[in-house]
């Protein structure tokens, strides 16, 4: 019994060292191994940490590049007037073009470009050569087939953008145009380059083993600006009506060119701005550099006598005279200082400041000039912004020529009374009638409406802004029906627009030559502004054309013009007399029948 | 702990005793088991959310592409669009069909709103 009790309890024992022995052993084992795993994590983490993690950090994370398109301009109505769209750009790395001559031969036929050209670009010492940038899409799918079928080597394509006008060679003058490297070259897109340009930026990513980006781990974001779009005041069917028009004008007088200007008296905001000749920005390069240029901002040209109507508001505003005071016109001719004047318009003897205004009587301004004085009438000049830009957002606006005061002869301020001698440009000519169609108030003219950054902030918004006041309200009244005179019965008959009563003056001024240094017999740039409907003017149009050789007078090439323009923007801007809205009245309407406007 | 009984000439077996430490190390061993278990699901339970979230980032990347491209289609055929309705084109094509505007006498506004207006 003893034995069987000593022999199972040594059993027991043996077995129990046994299992501490197994334990020992895998107690071991395990320590072994946090031991070695400690020294690799030890080794890994702390002595090649640092290299070890920028390894890992280049196999998984990429640093993208976004690149934002140039923004858009639009018009008022949101239509495009310049977009970016995305091209490919045809490359080459000459070292990997095995046949140059072959491959020379296949792209000049697709591309249309001497094979001669693309053979010395293919055997290029560079490593990166452009074949052409920015190629259309069916010429880009030709080259890819090509390609695709192995007939070329080396050639490769990167994806750029293009500025594309839509509207192309409409309100070419005020949007302008992007270089190749979309940097603005002129207009708005030159003018407003910090704001449209585009902005390149900078994220990690982290990717995957097969290199795909992981949605949402973008670690970092520079804080590259945001690009923004534009919206002008333009509407692209007001612009499109004056152009068209002015375009007609100039090809029917034979003129040189010419500027057209519609304006919103009240809100400063210009509808439309046109100028001749015309250019596609699309193919900027292939026009003249002359047809670039805005005549409607940088055309400095003697207004003639649309000017008498800033003399008039003077001479009202200082009750110097009234409209019914009369003024004898020398019969047509006058003598200042031995330099005769004469009146285009008639022999005229006795006419009072309102006839003056109608008939356009140079001998009448002339005294008039003489009657308000020098300095008043610099003054006046000042007030209504003669001489000085207008702050308009465009590139290359003049500031118009007026001489100074103590240079002035008594031959000279005869000149300026009726226009002459003096230069301004057609923008500051509509501003300044502008005042008279808005009571007096001088507005800060605008055609930039809004500046909109891509995330939706609005970064710029134009608001009415009156400068200065430049002339009581019954002033303003007074011009205004002497304006409305000259449509009805005087020199500005063919401005008349059917229901609507015009205000408006004819201008015929001299082109100074400055090969003779005489104005000229022949040149003359003759103009029309006014506004309508006169009672509660809604727009203000200025027509200026250059150098007529057919008509060289402002009633005859400039005021029918005027008149075509006033009647069709007016049309499209849904603006009816109240007789004829009367007229519709009594028509019974269909239901469901669309009653939009025409235009 | 179990009784022991001897007959005399014959041994019997006799059920192993179960020593309290023998006890303690299986209750350890069955809770070590235990936690590891639990551990271990966690761990799956971790790596299917992780999976998950990377699986639905690609299809959002992927949506995202799509959006993209259907975007820049947008924006292609809108261009396109306004590249044919500009003023010019439509007044060339309505006068390829022989329309004409109408004259100021054969048009008779109304107002928008029809306020006046019978209807």
């Amino acid at each position: 019994m003893a034995t069987i009790q000593k022999t199972k309890r040594q059993k027991e024992s043996n077995s129990e060292k046994w299992l501490r022995l197994r334990m020992g052993i895998v107690l071991a084992l395990f320590l072994t191994l946090f031991v070695v795993i400690t020294v690799r994590v030890t080794n890994l983490m702390l002595i090649n940490g640092d290299a070890l993690g920028s390894y890992a950090e280049r196999q998984h994370k990429v640093i993208s590049t976004f690149i934002t398109k140039r923004g858009n301009i639009y018009d008022v109505n949101g239509l495009s007037f310049a977009v970016s769209v995305e091209m490919d750009s045809i490359y080459v790395s000459p070292k990997d073009v095995k046949n140059p001559k072959r491959t020379a031969d296949l792209i000049s036929k697709v591309l249309s470009v001497d094979s001669r050209v693309i053979l010395k670009k293919l055997k290029s010492k560079k490593n990166f050569v452009w074949i052409e940038r920015r190629v259309s899409p069916s010429k880009t799918m030709r080259v890819k087939e090509l390609k695709f079928e192995g007939k070329l080597d080396g050639i490769g394509f990167v994806k750029e953008d293009k500025r594309f006008y839509p509207h192309r060679t409409l309100a070419a003058h005020v949007v302008g145009f992007a270089g190749t490297d979309s940097q603005g070259l002129s207009g708005i897109e030159y003018k407003l380059d910090k704001y449209l340009k585009s902005t390149k930026s900078h994220y990690i990513a982290v990717r995957d083993a097969k290199g795909r980006r992981l949605f949402g781990t973008d670690i970092s974001e520079s804080n590259a600006s945001i690009n923004s779009d534009v919206t002008l005041t333009i509407d692209v069917w007001a612009q499109y009506i004056a152009e068209r028009e002015l375009k007609n004008a100039v090809e029917k007088s034979n003129a040189e060119g010419g500027a057209v200007i519609v304006m919103d008296p009240v809100s400063g905001e210009i509808l439309a701005m046109a100028s001749f000749p015309e250019f596609d920005p699309n193919n900027f390069s292939r026009y003249s550099k002359t047809s670039w240029r805005n005549k409607a901002i940088s055309m400095n040209f003697e207004p003639g006598s649309t000017f008498k109507i800033f003399l008039a508001s003077g001479i009202l505003e200082d009750t110097i005279a009234t409209t019914e005071d009369t003024f004898y016109c020398e019969r047509g001719l006058f003598r200042v200082n031995n330099t005769d004047f004469h009146d285009y318009g008639g022999d005229f003897g006795l006419l009072s400041l309102s006839e003056i205004i109608t008939y356009s009587s140079n001998i009448g301004a002339i005294k008039l000039g003489k009657k308000l004085g020098e300095k008043r009438y610099f003054d006046y000049l000042a007030v209504f912004g003669f001489g000085k830009p207008t702050g308009i957002m465009l590139s290359g606006e003049e500031k118009g020529i007026i001489p100074s005061l103590s240079s002035l002869n008594s031959v000279d301020f005869a000149a300026l009374s009726f226009g002459q001698g003096l230069s301004v440009t057609p923008l500051q000519l509509i501003t300044a009638a502008a005042v008279i169609a808005n009571g007096g108030f001088l507005m800060e003219p605008h055609i930039v409406k809004r500046i909109t950054k891509n995330d939706g902030d609005i970064v710029y918004e134009a608001e009415p802004k009156v400068k200065r006041r430049v002339m009581g309200d019954e002033t303003a009244k007074m011009v205004r029906d002497m304006m409305v005179s000259v449509v009805e019965s005087g020199t500005g008959t063919k401005a008349k627009v059917p229901w609507f009563s015009v205000a408006g003056k004819t201008g015929t001024a001299q082109v100074f030559d400055v090969n003779t240094g005489a104005y000229s017999e022949s040149e003359f740039i003759v103009s029309f502004v006014g506004f309508l409907p006169a009672e509660d003017p809604k727009l203000v149009i200025l027509v200026v054309v250059d150098s007529p050789k057919s008509d060289i007078s402002g009633g005859s090439v400039a005021a029918p013009t005027f008149s075509r323009i006033a009647e069709d923007t007016m049309k499209h801007l849904k603006i009816y007399p109240e007789d004829m809205l009367i007229m519709g009245d009594g028509i019974k309407i269909k239901d469901g029948a669309d009653v939009s406007p025409l235009m | 702990m179990g009784i022991e009984s001897v007959v005399p000439g014959r041994a019997i077996r006799i059920p192993k005793e179960k020593s309290l430490w023998r006890e303690n190390i299986l209750k350890t061993f069955w809770a070590y088991i235990f936690s590891a278990v639990l551990i271990v699901l966690s761990l799956f339970f971790f790596l299917w959310t992780r999976v998950s979230v990377v699986t639905i980032n690609y299809e959002i990347d992927e949506l995202s592409t799509n959006h993209a491209t259907l975007l820049k289609e947008n924006k292609e055929v809108t261009i396109q669009f306004e590249t044919v309705i500009t003023p010019k084109n439509l007044e060339r094509m309505g006068k390829k069909l022989g329309l004409i505007y109408p004259e100021r006498s054969q048009t008779v506004p109304v107002r928008e709103n029809g306020n006046n207006t019978k209807n």
